[in-house]
């Protein structure tokens, strides 16, 4: 199955990447989310055919009121007439089914604009974050960002993502503001959307990634981007996580690292460097490189992850290079 | 996120212990606070945990800190141990499940036990309250059903990319085909000359090797011809005479099978329940309508399903093993819902399943077939999307009455216009006419009261003067006729002689005089009243004369007279106006009818004419519009068929016609051959559809076959390895899968096997018998080749199958010869043309295994294997299912007993019993011996 979120390295290798900045741990978190199935009716814009556009045009240019009428005007099958009819009630063109046919507002709307807007429901289900209430991010709802329905799921040193307790109740009055704020498409909502309304409400988790900096800083990642993610870490400063971090009390690296080197044969051999930033290394020789149970080339230059710690991992032949 | 809220019976006291004043800086009053402010709203998160031995802690937790506490030895406080900073542990044990502690008072705390003793109540804590409801905390919702819709989806949208993987790699197997002739035969349509025959095959994609963006569809072909209908662009200019063919996979199919999972995903499925029914055989619970009855006669089982499909709300899956009748009872299930209504999508990955369906339909359904159109029937022709909306254009363009009436009334527009005009002005001289009548009629009697001010005293005092003359006469006469009666009366009295007698004669006398005294006043009584009257008269003439000259009165007068006149002119005029107006405008439909002779009546049927003039004018403008689009338009016109028939018919599902799918809704999809359909091809009308009826047969070949879906991760290949129908049926509940069990084609020494080894007996066989065979004494033969070397068993095979053919053929109404692989049709079909003459309709009437789907009476299947690929159980099963009256396999039946294949094995042991008890099992040479024979006597 496909990841649900990029491996934590490329998060630590982006804060690296930034000015000034050193990255010191990281906590994988599953940042709790609504995920609140809506209905709305739409205008869905789609082109007229033939048949369908010269029999709203008969109504209402030609004032033709009756099917049997209509269908003698045209020339055409009445049972084809009626058909075009009940498909021109469904999106909402002709009203109906009284005898009397007469276009509806919206049949006219379509008409007058040569396009065929079909009134369309249309679900879809909305992110809100719960600690704020705050609905999430067009970029969230990419097609590679996945919101999990269960809060199972390890990161890539097979631990599970930390939780977040709230109690934090849906609020369906974030609909309203939805439904009548004039950028929807900002929340990956269709612009001519109306009587947006929450059908269900179930909870969600979003996999994050925090990355806390030397500074204090809390950093903040997901599979909406590879870059910060702005909206996150203003949901983060509103809420208690970074204090959640900082009871993490701080651990000795030095210590952490050799603990680890000691219990990971492929690395056994490795030298540990701290570099000036304060960031840690582990250096092994070429030959240390290679099919299992060696390491594997694709680790060298990533960062491996202890206890939220990180260290790179590096090839002495290309230091020295 | 499990919680609960627990209501404290009464204020919980809190102890302070030195070391939550170690970990809080000697200040624990902002943290209690915060305690206190979250019970008291009722949001204060708590868990308990056990601490051995009877022993138990509580946590509670605030917006950055957990304090921990423990009951004291008597039970009657908390002791606070100690506040340590929120984690994500706590995090953790929170979301697995806390109390939401609520109390109104608050916990008051103590400095200590000491204290506590001394100013607090002691009571018991509810120690007893906070487990039970710990304890009863509901475990965690099971997210399994979502969980499980979610990864079924995600897996389909891996099928959909495996199967089209597939799908290319299928293609890219099939050479580029070379073409040495090609002609344009109308449109974007070509014929070509293939150098090979069979390859391309009906709704494949197509591009020209030489111009790969020059992409088309295969409508159809026979031999080494077919059609091609390319997309727009393709001008004979750009096609050579001669050039390759590359088959190109469908990615508008693959696009299709996406959009429908993604409309699954979204819960946009017109079959509400169907995600339920694939992943979890979540069914609606329904009754079949029994009192349903179909317009022709079905057997019990066809009943059966006619009814439940009627009725079925979400998904029914119809196993019809073959000859059954499943396109009989299609028929009537169609018919049924469409009479009612319903409109019905009816689709197969093959063109025959669909035009039996079609073919036998009702003619007063509006059907539309869409798919490749060579094939087809002339019946079905006619209905193809195309043929529909040509027919269409036809009648539309022909029928140009409608036009003429209206341009008739276009031309007459002036002399409409005219009368209209000439109506109005009718009408508003009639309006004049009117108020000048009531104003006249108003104005004369005040004309005529100035008129007559001056006179009008005189006059006055001569008609009192009359009146009262006339009075004195009426008077006078009237006192002497009394006067006269009273003296007769009293003198009779009188002249009786009684005691009054004098009496009476006094009256009497004084009566008489009275009348005498009346008799002489009244001629002058008479004479005044005739002066009185003779006065009056005299006045009142004078008066009159007076008033009829007064110049105003009479201009009123003559006014008044004037407008009645007009108005009795006006309204004949106004009626003949209405009746022209009627006249021009009737021939163009209804008008308004001519109202009764009132002004308003009259304008509003001026206004009514005039506005329908200018609608008969738009309509004018509008029917010519609708002539010149329909005229010109193309493919939305075609569509458009498609969308409004009551019955809409799809064959190559899993092409590139399941995109055309997109947009429409049915309120029944019936799938037909479901059995060759796989999961991510039944999506699209599926998704598209309210309710479906899947009607298929579990053991015909799957869609893809084993060796394609062996390398596909497990999950994707478990979608992929069998039909969609073949994963729906066994999940299904009784009314949710019908089986038709009676079969009308195959003899019954053939379907007893069939039955046995496919059906696991349940068929049924009624046969209305078949004529002795000239060669075979039973309807089912094996003529084993174990009796000829290995070399050269195929050409003596393919010798043998051509003998017989040619030998039998005439015996029945058709035939066909079906091999085991491409290889074998090569060898075979070259020999029967070298037997029965080049003329004959080989192609036509040879096919593989699994591919040959028509019926034939006689069937000549050689099966022996040839090194590629080993025959399977399904396509044996197929094969033999084809005949109605004659099978004749040819095969090295000892070869077949030993094949690897175990369950083929088997299937080959059976069939070796069952031909020794009920069939004519007979080596090749004695078969040769009486074929040899026969040619003999016909020589």
């Amino acid at each position: 199955m496909k990841r649900v979120i990029y491996p934590a390295t490329r998060a630590v290798e982006h804060a690296a990447s930034l000015p000034g900045v050193v990255p010191l741990r990281l906590f994988p978190v599953l940042l709790p989310v609504w995920q609140v199935d809506t209905s709305a009716e739409v205008y869905e814009q789609q082109h007229f055919e033939v048949i369908d556009q010269f029999v709203l045009r008969a109504i209402e240019e030609g004032a033709v009121r009756d099917h049997g009428e209509l269908a003698a005007f045209l020339h055409l099958p009445a049972g084809l007439v009626q058909r075009c009819l009940a498909f021109l009630r469904a999106i909402g063109h002709v009203t109906g089914p009284g005898p009397q046919l007469e276009l509806t507002d919206l049949g006219r709307k379509s008409l007058n604009a040569g396009i065929r807007y079909a009134a369309k429901t249309t679900r879809q289900t909305i992110l809100v974050e719960r600690h704020t209430g705050w609905p999430l991010p067009r970029t969230h709802y990419d097609a590679g960002v996945a919101v999990l329905d269960t809060p199972h799921l390890e990161d890539g040193d097979q631990k599970p993502f930390l939780r977040l307790f709230t109690l934090a109740g849906f609020e369906p009055k974030v609909l309203s503001w939805l439904e009548n704020n004039p950028d929807k498409a900002s929340f990956n909502l269709p612009g001519q959307l109306r009587h947006l309304r929450h059908d269900s409400v179930r909870e969600g988790f979003l996999p994050s990634y925090l990355v806390e900096t030397t500074d204090g800083e809390v950093l903040a990642y997901c599979a909406a981007g590879e870059q910060r993610d702005e909206f996150l870490e203003r949901v983060f400063a509103t809420t208690a996580v970074r204090q959640l971090i900082q009871a993490q009390e701080p651990r000795d690296q030095q210590e952490v690292w050799r603990g680890w080197l000691a219990q990971s044969p492929a690395y056994r051999s490795g030298r540990l460097e701290q570099l000036p930033g304060g960031q840690w290394r582990v250096v092994l020789d070429a030959s240390a490189f290679g099919d299992a149970p060696k390491v594997p080339r694709a680790r060298l230059g990533t960062y491996e992850f202890h206890e939220h710690y990180f260290l790179q991992v590096c090839c002495e032949e290309d230091l020295a290079d | 996120m499990t919680v609960r809220t627990v209501l404290l019976p009464h204020p919980v006291a809190l102890i302070y212990s030195a070391q939550i004043l170690a970990d809080l800086g000697n200040d624990a009053a902002p943290l209690l606070r915060e305690v206190d402010q979250l019970a008291a709203q009722g949001v204060l998160p708590a868990t308990l945990e056990a601490a051995g031995a009877g022993e138990w802690r509580m946590a509670l937790h605030t917006a950055r800190r957990v304090l921990w506490l423990h009951p004291t030895e008597d039970n009657d406080a908390l002791i606070l141990d100690r506040a340590a900073p929120r984690r994500f542990s706590d995090e953790q044990r929170l979301v697995d499940g806390a109390l939401l502690l609520r109390a109104a008072e608050g916990f008051p705390a103590f400095p200590d036990l000491a204290a506590f003793h001394q100013f607090g109540v002691r009571q018991p804590l509810p120690g007893e309250l906070l487990w039970r409801e710990w304890e009863s905390l509901p475990a965690r919702e099971p997210a399994d059903d979502l969980a499980a819709r979610a990864r079924y989806l995600d897996v389909l949208d891996l099928a959909v990319d495996a199967g089209h993987e597939i799908a290319v790699a299928r293609h890219r197997a099939v050479a580029p085909q070379k073409y040495v002739s090609r002609a344009h035969t109308g449109g974007e349509v070509y014929s070509f000359q293939l150098v090979r025959s069979g390859v391309l095959t009906a709704d494949s994609m197509v591009c020209l090797g030489e111009a790969p963006e020059l992409r088309g569809r295969v409508t159809g072909g026979y031999g080494r011809m077919v059609s091609i209908r390319f997309e727009p662009g393709a001008g004979p200019e750009r096609i050579p005479s001669q050039g390759t063919l590359v088959v190109v996979p469908s990615e508008r199919a693959r696009q299709a099978q996406l959009d429908a999972a993604a409309q699954l995903r979204r819960g946009e499925a017109h079959n509400p329940g169907l995600l339920g029914i694939l992943v979890q055989a979540n069914y609606a619970p329904y009754s079949p309508r029994a009192e349903a009855k179909p317009a022709q006669p079905l057997d019990s089982d066809q009943l059966g399903a006619f009814q439940h499909a009627l009725a079925v709300p979400d998904l029914l899956t119809v196993v019809g093993p073959p000859g059954t009748g499943k396109t009989t009872t299609i028929v009537e299930v169609i018919s049924a819902c469409a009479k009612e209504g319903q409109r019905v999508l009816l689709t197969s990955p093959t063109h025959r399943a669909v035009d039996g369906v079609l073919e036998n339909l009702p003619p007063e359904l509006d059907v539309v077939r869409v798919g490749a159109d060579d094939a087809m029937s002339s019946k079905v022709k006619a209905l193809t999307a195309r043929s529909r909306a040509e027919a269409a254009r036809r009648e539309i363009l022909a029928d140009t009455s409608a036009l003429d009436t209206l341009a008739e009334v276009q031309r007459t527009r002036p002399v409409l216009q005219w009368h209209l005009g000439h109506l109005h002005s009718q009408l508003q001289a009639v309006q004049a006419a009117q108020e000048e009548l009531a104003r006249t009629q108003a104005a004369i009697p005040e004309a005529l009261k100035r008129a007559e001010a001056s006179l009008r005293a005189q006059l006055v005092q001569a008609e009192r003067d009359s009146v009262r003359q006339e009075s004195i006469l009426a008077t006078t006469e009237a006192g002497l006729t009394q006067a006269y009666r009273s003296a007769v009366s009293f003198q009779e009295k009188a002249d009786r002689g009684s005691a009054l007698a004098f009496a009476y004669k006094w009256s009497a006398d004084h009566q008489r005089r009275r009348a005498e005294h009346l008799a002489h006043q009244l001629p002058t009584a008479k004479a005044a009243s005739a002066q009185a009257h003779a006065r009056r008269a005299k006045l009142r003439d004078e008066f009159d004369t007076l008033v009829t000259q007064d110049p105003l009165v009479v201009e009123l007068r003559s006014c008044h007279d004037r407008a009645q006149s007009a108005l009795d002119t006006g309204w004949p005029e106004i009626r003949r106006a209405g009746v022209t107006i009627l006249e021009m405008l009737s021939p163009a439909g209804s008008a308004p009818n001519p109202p009764p002779d009132t002004v308003a009546g009259w304008v509003g049927f001026h206004d009514a004419c005039a506005a329908r003039l200018s609608t008969l004018e738009r309509r004018a403008g509008l029917l010519r519009e609708w002539h010149m689009k329909i005229s010109e338009s193309g493919p939305e016109l075609e569509h458009e068929m498609a969308r409004y028939a009551d019955v809409l018919g799809v064959s190559g599902l899993g092409t590139d016609t399941s995109a055309l799918l997109s947009g429409f809704a049915f309120d029944l999809a019936i799938v037909d051959e479901a059995g060759q359909v796989s999961l991510p091809d039944l999506m699209p009308p599926l998704v598209r559809s309210r309710r479906a009826l899947l009607v298929g047969d579990h053991q015909q070949p799957p869609p893809l076959t084993a060796e394609e879906v062996r390398p596909l991760p497990s999950e994707v290949g478990k979608l992929l390895e069998r039909s969609g129908f073949e994963q729906i049926l066994p999940q299904a509940p009784p009314s949710n899968a019908i089986w038709l069990q009676t079969q009308r084609r195959m003899p019954p020494e053939i379907a007893e096997f069939v039955s046995a080894t496919f059906y696991a007996g349940r068929l049924r066989t009624e046969h209305r018998g078949s004529r002795r065979d000239p060669l075979f004494s039973s309807p089912f033969a094996l003529v084993n080749t174990a009796d000829r070397p290995p070399e050269g068993r195929a050409e003596t095979e393919a010798d043998l199958i051509a003998r017989i053919v040619a030998h039998s053929r005439s015996h029945y109404r058709d035939w066909a010869v079906i091999v085991a692989s491409p290889a074998c049709k090569d060898v075979v079909a070259a020999r029967l043309k070298e037997v029965l003459g080049t003329t004959a309709a080989v192609g036509d009437n040879i096919g593989c295994a699994g591919d040959f789907d028509d019926e034939r009476d006689l069937i000549v299947f050689g099966f022996t294997a040839d090194g590629g690929s080993p025959m399977r159980a399904r396509q044996f099963n197929a094969a033999l299912t084809r005949v109605r009256r004659q099978l004749v396999l040819i095969s090295d039946l000892e070869a077949l007993l030993a094949v690897e294949d175990k369950e083929f094995q088997a299937i080959m042991t059976s069939l070796h019993d069952h031909l020794t008890s009920r069939g004519d099992l007979r080596d090749s040479l004695q078969v040769e011996q009486a074929l040899g024979a026969a040619a003999g006597q016909q020589s």
